[in-house]
C-alpha cells in the first residue's frame, strides 16, 4: 500500500513488500487464534450458533478492524481506504488460516454440511482476522512497530482512547468467552463473590490506567484533585465498556439465553474481568 | 472543544490536541458509564442483601410431541424456580399404561441456572400420546 514504515527498505518493490506483510499477517493470525482453534466449545458453536448472531458478529468486526488498522495493523496505512483494504486482507487471512488449521485438526471434514462448515470456519475467521490485524504488536513488539502508528496511539483523542480500550477488552476476553468455565464460574459464585469481583476489577483497572501513564497529556488528571475525574473518565467508563462488550459476546455465543437477569449480570461480570483488565491494559497490549 | 498547542509536554510536534476543558460529550459518556456500573453494583448488592437462598426446584413442562424417525420425540423445557443453580440435571420420562411402565427415557441437562429456562428432548419408541406421560427431574449436582 502506499507508505512504508521506517523498518522496511524502500528499495523493495510494493508487491514484494506486500507479501512480506501478508506473511506477517498470517503469523499474527496463527499466534492469536490457535487457543480458540483448539477449543471445542468453538467447534460446537460453529455448528449450533444462530445464523443471525454469527452474521452480525462478522459484520461488526469489520469497522472494528478498520479502526484497529488505523492504530495498529500489519502494515503502514495512509488513508481510510487503505485501512479498509487491509481489513479485508486480514479477514481473508483469518478465513484461510481457520480453514487450514481446522482441516489439519480434522474438525472440519468433507462430509459435513455446508451450513456447518461455514459456521465453523467463519466463527474462527473472526478471531483469525483480529490476530492478523494485531500482527505488528504480536510479532514485532511495541518498539519495532510502525512509528507512525505508535504516534497515532499515543495521541489518540478521548474517543480514540475509548476505542483502544474496547480493542483491549476484546483482545483479552475473546479467548475465554466461549468456554464453559465462564458460565460455570458465575454459577459457583455467590452475590457477595460477584460484588467483590466488581470491586477488585475496578481497583485493578485503576492501577493499570495509572501505571500505564495513560496518554501523556491525560496524566495530570490522574493525580490529586483530578483523581476522581481520571477515575470517572477512564476507569469507570472503561469498565462500563468492558461490561457491554462482555454482554454482547455472551449473547452472541448464546451463553445467557433464557437466563434470569440477575444470573445474566453475574456471568457478564465474570467475563467482564478479563475484558476490563484488557481495556485498562490496552496501552501495554498494543 | 478548546484546543491549544501543548507547550509543557514532550510530545512530537504533530501533537496539537490538548483539551483543558473536558467537552460535554465526554461527560455524557462518563455519566452513562457511571450509571451502568452503579446499576450493576446496586442490583447485585440488592440481591445479596434481600434474596433468600432456596435450593434448586426443577419444574419440567412438556412443550411438544412429534414423530421422529422410527420413534417419537417429546420436547420439554425445564425451569429452575429455586435461587441456586443446578448442574447435570437428569430428566426422566415414563410412559405408563395404567400402573405398568411401558417405556422410560432420560436426558441430562448440563446446567439449569437459577430462575432460568433450559430445553431438551426425550426419545421414545412408543407413541407417548397413547400413554400417560410422567416427566420429572430425578437429580442434580451442585456446580
Amino acid at each position: 500500500m502506499s507508505e512504508t514504515s521506517v523498518k522496511d527498505e524502500p528499495s523493495q518493490n510494493p508487491d514484494q513488500l506486500f507479501f512480506k506483510h501478508l506473511a506477517r499477517a498470517f503469523g499474527g493470525a496463527i499466534v492469536f487464534s490457535f487457543p480458540l482453534l483448539m477449543t471445542m466449545e468453538m467447534w460446537f458453536l460453529g455448528g449450533s450458533m444462530k445464523g443471525f448472531r454469527l452474521a452480525l458478529y462478522t459484520l461488526l468486526i469489520i469497522p472494528l478492524l478498520i479502526g484497529l488498522s488505523y492504530y495498529d495493523g500489519f502494515e503502514a496505512t495512509s488513508s481510510i481506504l487503505d485501512d479498509t483494504v487491509d481489513t479485508f486482507v486480514a479477514y481473508a487471512v483469518g478465513f484461510t488460516t481457520s480453514i487450514a488449521l481446522l482441516f489439519l485438526f480434522s474438525v472440519i471434514k468433507f462430509e459435513m454440511s455446508a451450513d456447518e462448515l461455514i459456521g465453523k470456519i467463519s466463527i474462527q475467521a473472526i478471531v483469525g482476522s483480529f490476530g492478523a490485524m494485531f500482527a505488528q504488536s504480536l510479532l514485532l513488539g511495541n518498539d519495532q512497530g510502525s512509528e507512525e502508528k505508535a504516534n497515532r496511539r499515543r495521541e489518540a483523542s478521548y474517543f480514540g482512547e475509548l476505542f483502544l480500550m474496547a480493542i483491549g477488552a476484546i483482545y483479552l476476553s475473546m479467548s475465554v468467552a466461549p468456554t464453559e468455565e465462564v458460565v460455570l464460574i458465575s454459577y459457583q459464585m455467590s452475590d457477595w463473590h460477584t460484588l467483590a469481583l466488581i470491586i477488585v476489577t475496578l481497583l485493578l483497572m485503576h492501577a493499570f490506567v495509572y501505571f500505564a501513564e495513560f496518554r501523556g497529556q491525560e496524566k495530570a488528571h490522574l493525580h490529586g484533585k483530578s483523581f476522581m475525574k481520571g477515575f470517572l473518565r477512564f476507569t469507570v467508563v472503561g469498565y462500563a465498556l468492558a461490561l457491554i462488550i462482555s454482554a454482547y459476546i455472551l449473547w452472541t455465543f448464546g451463553s445467557i439465553d433464557e437466563t434470569n437477569s440477575a444470573e445474566m449480570l453475574k456471568t457478564v461480570v465474570v467475563l467482564g474481568f478479563p475484558a476490563a483488565v484488557g481495556a485498562s491494559a490496552s496501552r501495554f497490549i498494543l | 472543544m478548546v484546543e491549544e498547542k501543548s507547550a509543557d509536554t514532550k510530545e512530537k510536534p504533530e501533537s496539537k490536541r490538548e483539551s483543558k476543558v473536558t467537552p460535554f460529550s465526554e461527560w455524557m459518556i462518563a455519566a452513562a458509564g457511571l450509571i451502568l456500573v452503579v446499576c450493576a453494583v446496586g442490583a447485585t448488592l440488592y440481591r445479596a442483601l434481600t434474596e433468600e437462598k432456596t435450593p434448586p426446584r426443577i419444574e419440567v413442562k412438556v412443550d411438544s410431541f412429534a414423530p421422529n424417525g422410527d420413534g417419537y420425540l417429546v420436547k420439554f423445557s425445564v425451569k429452575n424456580t429455586g435461587n441456586q443453580p443446578a448442574a447435570a440435571v437428569t430428566i426422566e420420562g415414563e410412559l405408563k399404561d395404567g400402573t405398568e411402565s411401558a417405556e422410560t427415557s432420560s436426558a441430562t441437562l448440563t446446567y439449569a441456572p437459577a430462575n432460568s429456562t433450559r430445553r431438551g428432548g426425550l426419545y421414545f419408541t412408543k407413541n407417548p400420546q397413547q400413554f400417560a406421560l410422567q416427566i420429572r427431574a430425578t437429580g442434580y449436582e451442585e456446580p
